[in-house]
């Protein structure tokens, strides 16, 4: 009887000392879950404080033009966020997450909860379908009021994405003060080790 | 008379005081006989409910089978120390760590059984594998193929399950793969308006050109997939045995090599367990 008692209480405080992080997103958050496509996806950063980024996030040179710095602001009117901020409307119901970039990149790896709106959405089509676009998004009879706050990242600070779908969306009337813009993007994402989705069937 | 009647009055007396004790001897023994029987089946009754815990714990994968083997070290722990109430209850840290190795091993075990079951993966990596060994024969590409599975085990160590008790193999990738047939699928408001979105993303590019920058995003997109392909090195493996399983010849080690400047000081030197990329040809 003793014993068993003992192996369910050493089991139940091994169990809590194996959860301990070492690697907190923030001193106050561990980690956190939220759906990608409907699957439940715990948000953690890599737990080895030895870890390096091996893939092209490492890459210090690429061409400039179109791959320059890129400046700390869109738009007076809409605001650059960082990571924690940005986590925040991860958890915001009214808000959306959105990867600007091109579909290919996005499936290859994205942020957890991120849907994506490639930036040549604008660029490329009729006004029948950015209407109904901007309908999904929440305008309704011309208004935007209740339409979602948008965050926006795209792959870094050299990356030019979603800069150019913020600037489509205000040009289609959408409120600066809906619009957030992730600057260090995906790469700062990366940098952190936090955790990334692969949407695996279309993986080539 | 009375002396006689005094007589057989305390015969009687002492028969009916032995005929008492003999009584509240049986009353005794019952009273044993059926607190025995209590405890016995309080007992029974808790063999039930560990019976009725233990598959619960199955689904969190780590207990059932610890139980037997945290009993062997307790056990053996007996053994070391005096058998004390409190020797029972204190453990060193180095005992500890004994018991979370264990539990460690088992739960790779475990894992070794979920690969089994992970045939759509391994359908998927050979599908993908075509594509990637085009130069290279068979028994290359199967040496590929343990690497690409090295690759994607590391990536489906992220399942919820394993999560919990991984703490000396850290997970160095962190990457949740996603399969459309998900069985848990709870779609949700943002999943259908990703979903519409994507169908109206689908319908302008198939049928628009594209300008300037987007063809250069699209050649950097290559450039990612290549990055994205790494090969874990192995036991006795150089950089040309690398190159040969990678593209067939030996002649790539010095792509890989060049790929993989930070991490390689000196190319006759690199390390068991160390991810290198191997860009395309």
């Amino acid at each position: 009887m003793k014993k068993l008692l003992f192996i369910l209480i050493f089991c139940f405080t091994s169990s809590i000392f194996a959860d301990e992080t070492l690697v907190k997103i923030s001193k106050d958050l561990p980690y956190f879950y939220t759906y990608h496509q409907g699957k439940k996806i715990k948000v953690a950063r890599i737990q080895d404080p030895q870890n390096r980024l091996n893939d092209d996030y490492t890459k210090t040179s690429r061409e400039c033009p179109p791959f320059c710095i890129h400046p700390m602001r869109v738009n007076d009117k809409v605001e650059t966020i960082g990571e924690l901020e940005f986590i925040k409307y991860m958890q915001d119901k009214d808000a959306l997450i959105v990867d600007a970039r091109l579909k290919s990149w996005y499936e290859l790896e994205t942020i957890p909860s991120a849907i994506n709106i490639p930036y040549n959405i604008f660029e490329n089509s009729d006004q029948k379908k950015i209407d109904s676009l901007l309908k999904l998004l929440g305008k309704s009879n011309g208004d935007f009021k209740n339409a979602k706050t948008l965050v926006l990242f795209c792959n870094g600070i050299w990356c030019d994405q979603s800069p150019r779908l913020i600037r489509s969306l205000l040009k289609y009337g959408y409120p600066p003060s809906k619009l957030k813009y992730y600057r260090n993007g995906f790469q700062g994402w990366k940098i952190f080790g936090l955790t990334t989705v692969v949407l695996k069937e279309n993986k080539r | 008379m009375s002396d006689r009647v005094k007589g057989i009055s305390f015969l009687d007396y002492v028969i009916k005081i032995l005929i008492i004790l003999l009584l509240s001897g049986l009353l005794y023994l019952l009273f044993l006989f059926i607190s025995e029987k209590n405890s016995k089946s309080k007992e029974i009754s808790l063999k039930d409910e560990t019976q009725k815990v233990e598959p619960k714990v199955k689904k969190e994968n780590f207990l059932p089978q610890n139980v037997t083997k945290t009993e062997k070290i307790e056990q053996n722990l007996k053994k070391q120390t005096q058998p004390t109430k409190q020797s029972q209850k204190l453990y060193t840290q180095e005992e500890m760590q004994e018991i979370i190795e264990m539990m460690i091993d088992q739960i790779n075990e475990l894992e070794e059984e979920s690969k089994s079951d992970l045939g759509n993966d391994t359908k998927e990596l050979d599908r993908t594998l075509e594509e990637y060994s085009v130069d290279s024969t068979q028994d290359e590409a199967l040496e590929l193929k343990k690497d690409l599975t090295n690759d994607i085990n590391n990536t489906i160590k992220d399942t919820p399950i394993n999560k919990s008790v991984t703490q000396k193999e850290v997970d160095h990738y962190n990457k949740v793969v996603i399969n459309d047939n998900n069985d848990n699928y709870n779609s949700d408001k943002i999943d259908n308006i990703s979903k519409q979105i994507g169908s109206i993303v689908d319908d302008i590019t198939q049928n628009r050109s594209s300008s300037n920058y987007t063809k250069i995003i699209k050649k950097e997109v290559v450039v990612r997939e290549d990055a994205m392909r790494i090969v874990v090195v192995r036991k006795g493996d150089t950089l040309s045995k690398i190159s040969l399983r990678a593209y067939g010849t030996v002649d790539g080690y010095k792509k890989i090599f060049e790929a993989n400047r930070e991490l390689i000081k000196n190319p006759n030197h690199i390390y068991v367990g160390q991810r290198l990329r191997v860009p395309t040809l």
